[in-house]
C-alpha cells in the first residue's frame, strides 16, 4: 500500500466518523447537538478532508 | 423537497462508499480512481456538512428548540396565558403565528436567527445555558422592531383601518416607519410579562402543547 493510499484510508475513516457524528446530532433534541455537529462532526470530517487534499498535492504516489 | 431525508440519504450513500474506500484504497490506482476518491472524501462530505448546518439552523427556528433551554420556560408558559391582553399568548393561541415556529416568527433577528453577529450571540446563549448562569430577566439586545409585526399586519384591513392606529399620538406613518413602537406604553405593551405569570390563569390546551 502506498503512502497516498494509507492517507486516503485515514482521511476516509475520519470523514466517515464525522458524518456518523452528524447523523447522531440529527436525532439528539438538545441545543448542544448543534455544538456537537459544529465542533466534533465538522472538526473530524474537516480534518479528514484536509488530510486528503494535502496528500493529493504533496505525496508522491511511488513512495511506500 | 424536505431537506433532512435527502441529506440523510446523501450521508448514508457516502458512508457506505467511504467504508468501501477505507477497505480498498487501492481502487484509486484505477483510471478515475482519484476522481472517485475526490468525490467521496471532499465533494459529498462538503455537501453533507453544509446541508447539516442548514438543517440545524432550521431546527433552531422551532418553538420546541427555543423552549428546550430552562431559562425560556416562563416565556413558553406565557404563550398559554388566558388573557387577551397578553400579546404573545393571543398570537400563539389564535394561530396568528405558526405554533411550531412561534418564537422565530416574532424574533427574526434575535440570537441564532439573523446575521452572523446574531448567530454568534445564539451560540453564546447555548453555552451560557449549559455552562454559565443565565440572567433572571431576558432582555432584547435592541428595542423590538415594528418590522416583526408589520411583516404580517401591513396591508391587513383590521390593522390599516383600526382607529387606534389612526390617532394623532400614533399616526400610521410613525408606526410604519418605526418612530412609534407597537409595544409602546398604552399600546400593545403586554407581551410576555413573565413576572406576572403567578397571577394569571392559563389555557390548558396551549400549556399541554407547549409541554408546560
Amino acid at each position: 500500500m502506498t503512502l497516498l493510499e494509507r492517507r486516503i484510508r485515514i482521511a476516509s475513516m475520519l470523514v466517515l466518523l464525522g458524518l456518523v457524528v452528524e447523523c447522531l446530532t440529527f436525532v439528539w433534541k438538545s441545543p448542544l447537538a448543534f455544538f456537537l455537529f459544529l465542533i466534533v462532526g465538522c472538526g473530524i470530517a474537516g480534518a479528514g478532508i484536509l488530510i486528503f487534499l494535502v496528500s493529493l498535492v504533496t505525496v508522491d504516489r511511488g513512495v511506500t | 423537497m424536505p431537506l433532512l431525508p435527502v441529506l440523510v440519504g446523501l450521508i448514508g450513500i457516502t458512508i457506505v462508499s467511504l467504508i468501501f474506500l477505507a477497505a480498498r484504497p487501492d481502487v484509486t490506482r484505477a483510471p478515475g480512481g482519484k476522481a472517485f476518491a475526490f468525490l467521496l472524501v471532499f465533494v459529498a462530505p462538503a455537501l453533507a456538512l453544509f446541508g447539516g448546518a442548514t438543517a440545524h439552523l432550521e431546527k433552531s427556528k422551532t418553538t420546541q428548540f427555543c423552549l428546550s433551554c430552562h431559562v425560556m420556560t416562563p416565556y413558553g408558559k406565557s404563550l398559554a396565558v388566558d388573557d387577551k391582553e397578553f400579546l404573545a399568548a393571543q398570537h400563539f393561541q389564535n394561530n396568528r403565528v405558526p405554533r411550531d415556529h412561534a418564537c422565530y416568527t416574532c424574533h427574526t433577528d434575535y440570537a441564532i436567527f439573523g446575521g452572523v453577529r446574531a448567530k454568534m450571540r445564539g451560540l453564546r446563549h447555548v453555552m451560557v445555558n449549559y455552562f454559565g448562569t443565565a440572567p433572571d430577566t431576558i432582555k432584547l439586545y435592541s428595542p423590538f422592531n415594528n418590522r416583526e409585526c408589520l411583516h404580517c399586519h401591513l396591508g391587513s384591513r383590521s390593522f390599516e383601518e383600526s382607529s387606534g392606529h389612526q390617532g394623532e399620538e400614533t399616526p400610521m406613518a410613525a408606526i410604519k416607519s418605526g418612530k412609534a413602537s407597537c409595544l409602546e406604553a398604552g399600546c400593545h405593551d403586554v407581551a410576555h410579562n413573565v413576572h406576572e405569570l403567578s397571577e394569571v390563569t392559563f389555557w390548558k390546551p396551549a400549556l399541554k402543547e407547549l409541554g408546560q
